[in-house]
């Protein structure tokens, strides 16, 4: 059973940001907040719906940038042209994510802030590059992906903050994904740049937060003891030491440690 | 305090006006206000599709959207999907390739396919297969539902 809420109805985020008083919470498209809300996680005294906010549905080239605001949807970044032109790697992710449902109703400032560990979305903007643009009630804060999110389900975003938009360097970065699922959402994902002479890598999904390493190129690494390190837990999609050794699998395949 | 809105939006192409409450979903305004039985629903977390309906001709689980939502929007429903009394090239693909035993899901399976009629492009096989793997047959019949979707994808589209 759904909990009574009050409802606001806002359409930028700077208008947003006013009605967000203790206790308020903002709504997207609500594949992650309807659950929340129905198994008491989140137990707000109002929504602010954001969804007639036009300015946050847009995707735009600006600048160097390739600007994705915080409301379009998985669907919508697929079906971007601008997107496939200039960031493909995001058209590409955004299609398998979750079911088309969710992808449709679904959007990229929802998955970021909501924090899951189990996101694609995060381990590749974070080796893209992206920042992510915060509006608050009188000031304007840039982050990365690895100042935003902090912990699983944890973002370092403040009260009456509004993430508007995220913003990716071009030209974008060569990033290459890859994850194993078994079931909605990734076991492990890890997103890779081949550069000259190193190997940049985040591991996402399997850890609480998106994580970077930079291997050199030729460089003997005992991966096994690495893996060690990264705090990983046994859950329903696997134990600790088989996400371990399926990361260990692909990093030899993508020419880790050899 | 506000607990409930007041929305107008097209079912089936009629015309509604309603006091939803805030908290109710899709799937709930639709069965217990309107009648409309026809959405089933099942897992309330996204993952089984037995609840799918279209809103704009996209899919959404309607167990977890909620339905304030609606304003301004159409809705088709599977109670919308006959033509005339007769069924649609969707469900008859349905009925000819036995896609469906207990018959819980298949209204979720038949909108799914609905929304991949609306594609500007015929969709491969494996399009078929991945816009179906979000949703969820107890009765393990796959292979017949899939044979389906693509009968119906094949009379919209063509054989190329």
């Amino acid at each position: 059973m759904l909990p009574s809420f009050d409802l606001r109805f806002s359409s930028t985020a700077n208008e947003a940001c006013g009605f967000l008083d203790e206790d308020w919470y903002l709504i997207a498209g609500g594949t992650e907040m309807v659950p929340a809300l129905r198994i008491g996680a989140l137990t707000p005294i109002g929504l602010v719906d954001l969804n007639s906010s036009a300015e946050m549905r847009v995707v735009a080239k600006v600048g160097s940038s390739l600007e994705i605001g915080a409301l379009v949807t998985h669907t919508e970044v697929t079906n971007s042209d601008l997107v496939v032109e200039h960031v493909p790697v995001m058209s590409k992710i955004c299609m398998h994510v979750g079911n088309a449902r969710v992808r449709a109703t679904g959007t990229v400032g929802g998955n970021l802030c909501f924090a899951e560990p189990r996101s694609d979305l995060s381990s590749v903007l974070h080796a893209l590059g992206a920042s992510l643009i915060l509006i608050g009630p009188d000031s304007e804060r840039v982050l990365s992906i690895p100042e935003f999110i902090v912990g699983a389900f944890q973002t370092s975003i403040e009260n009456r903050e509004v993430l508007q938009k995220v913003k990716i360097p071009l030209p974008a970065e060569d990033v290459n994904y890859w994850k194993f699922t078994f079931g909605e959402r990734p076991t492990v994902g890890l997103a890779w740049i081949l550069r000259e002479n190193e190997i940049h890598v985040v591991i996402g999904a399997a850890t609480e937060v998106p994580t970077s390493y930079t291997f050199v190129k030729g460089e003997k690494v005992d991966l096994e003891t690495w893996a060690e390190e990264l705090e990983i837990e046994s859950d329903l999609a696997g134990s600790a030491a088989y996400k371990r050794a399926l990361i260990i699998q692909k990093l030899r395949e993508i020419g880790v440690g050899l | 305090m506000t607990t409930s809105q007041l929305i107008t939006c097209k079912i089936n192409g009629v015309g509604v006006e309603a006091w939803v409450k805030n908290r109710s979903t899709v799937a709930q305004f639709l069965r217990e206000q309107l009648g409309l039985t026809g959405t089933k629903v099942s897992c309330e977390i996204q993952v089984c599709g037995s609840c799918t309906v279209l809103v704009d001709g996209s899919p959404i689980s309607s167990c977890s959207v909620f339905a304030y939502r609606l304003q301004g929007k159409s809705v088709t429903t599977i109670e919308g999907v006959a033509e005339r009394g007769h069924l649609n090239d969707v469900q008859e693909a349905f009925v000819n390739n036995f896609a469906f035993q207990c018959g819980f899901c298949t209204s979720g399976f038949i909108m799914m396919t609905m929304s991949l009629l609306g594609s500007s492009e015929r969709p491969t096989d494996e399009e078929i297969s991945e816009h179906l793997d979000g949703n969820l047959c107890r009765c393990t019949g796959y292979e017949p539902i899939l044979a389906a979707a693509k009968v119906a994808v094949r009379k919209r589209f063509g054989d190329e």
